[in-house]
């Protein structure tokens, strides 16, 4: 059993999953735990109140290792996971806040449809050591993601966190590429905006 | 003094002679006047040169103003063109061609090299905190959930150990109970434990025996 999952821990995350797509649960185990905390980072900056990353993050979790067996190239497992993260946090945000408020990123565009208004439900989450610089810096880009509208702050997350292209973003998001691409330069451009002190000049 | 009456008359028209705006009437008594008084034709010629040379510096002017402006315009349009491909630059996701572009701006304008540095330095940001975030996360899902998956309960090693020595020991204790109130129960009993003590303290020294004689036998 021991040595079992000793040469679980060797093996990479395509062998994991093609394992895990043929019942074996040590190595669906091990695929869970490399990929929680990144779930969570996700979770952490896409939901605004902290209750809800923990319980979002496992059942994210769970919906990947259900559906573990669907995914048919497992290189393509990053953008599949992120597919359901994404998923399940617009449900989320669907039955909490059943009427959308609007918010704008300084235009113009039909961007700001359905998008929810947070700027005033944040500061609600606590990091590490805020007093020290780092932590602050911290803090500080936390706050500034949340108060990103939702469409721009699931494009950053996806691309910043997690690495995904623009193509792989527009399909998660069901969006042109085009779109994506200024959401993320938007979002870049409004993230530079509040860390202005921090960053070198 | 009628003349100079005359005079100061036909100058107060000069300007609007010069551009035409007089009625016929008036028009042909400056033109009258000026063909015979020098005075005032020499006044006429001055003032048509500088209102020329006026006009043509106040032309000259506006349209370098013009000029400008396009081109401080070209300028932001350039910039903002730049800006906004910048970010996709960063990302790897602009056409070659594009891209070209926004390196040959960054030859032109060095100082654009700046707003790319700050791309990086966001990114930087993102990353270092993004994964002290996941130093926080301390919960492990991986057993609770593979576990769901199988249809186990959640402590389910524990649980089925736990169960197993449960039973077993309720088992044992029922047949003994049992035994014991038959009337052959204790001979019964006494048998029992007289096969046990055997089998462990005699048989089982016999059965190694027996088992390294195989084993010299398999490997002479
Ligand atoms: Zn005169």
């Amino acid at each position: 059993m021991h040595l079992l999952k000793r040469s679980h821990k060797k093996l990479t995350r395509e062998e994991l999953i093609l394992r895990s797509q043929q019942d074996d649960y040590l190595a669906l185990e091990e695929l869970i735990k490399r990929e929680q905390k990144n779930a969570y980072a996700s979770f952490f900056y896409l939901a605004t109140e902290k209750e809800d990353i923990l319980d979002l993050t496992q059942e994210a979790l769970f919906r990947m290792a259900k559906n573990i067996k669907s995914l048919r190239d497992p290189k393509k497992f990053q953008a599949w996971f992120n597919q359901i993260i994404t998923n399940l946090f617009n449900d989320e945000m669907r039955k909490k806040y059943k009427r959308p408020q609007q918010i704008s990123i300084d235009d113009t565009s039909n961007e700001n449809k359905n998008v929810i208004n947070i700027s005033e439900i944040k500061d609600r989450k606590k990091l590490p050591a805020e007093n020290t610089l780092a932590g602050e810096l911290n803090k500080k880009i936390t706050d500034a993601i949340h108060n990103l509208p939702e469409p721009f702050r699931i494009a950053i997350v996806l691309r910043e966190l997690q690495g995904l292209s623009y193509e792989e973003i527009s399909d998660i998001t069901q969006t042109s590429i085009g779109t994506i691409k200024s959401r993320i330069a938007r979002a870049r451009t409004k993230l530079q905006e509040s860390l202005k002190p921090y960053l070198i000049q | 003094m009628q003349e100079k009456e005359t005079c100061k008359k036909v100058t107060s028209l000069l300007g609007l002679y010069i551009d035409n705006k007089l009625d016929e009437d008036t028009k042909r008594f400056v033109f009258t006047h000026l063909e015979y008084c020098q005075e005032c034709h020499e006044k006429y010629l001055m003032l048509k040169q500088l209102i020329f040379e006026l006009r043509k510096a106040y032309n000259e002017l506006i349209l370098d103003i013009q000029n400008q402006e396009k081109k401080h315009l070209f300028y932001i349009k350039e910039y903002e063109k730049f800006h906004s491909n910048l970010s996709a630059y960063f990302d790897n996701e602009l056409p070659l061609n594009e891209s070209l572009n926004i390196k040959k701006y960054m030859i032109k304008f060095p100082n654009a090299r700046q707003d790319l540095e700050e791309m990086y330095e966001l990114h930087n940001i993102i990353s270092d905190c993004s994964s002290s975030v996941k130093k926080t996360m301390n919960q492990d899902f991986s057993k609770k959930l593979s576990y769901k998956i199988q249809g186990k309960p959640i402590n389910y090693r524990q649980q089925l150990s736990l169960k197993i020595a449960s039973y077993a020991l309720i088992i044992l204790t029922i047949s003994l109970l049992i035994f014991s109130t038959l009337p052959q129960g204790k001979t019964v009993i006494e048998k029992g434990l007289k096969y046990f003590k055997k089998t462990i303290y005699v048989e089982a020294p016999s059965t190694r025996k027996l088992a390294n004689k195989l084993k010299t036998a398999q490997h002479p």
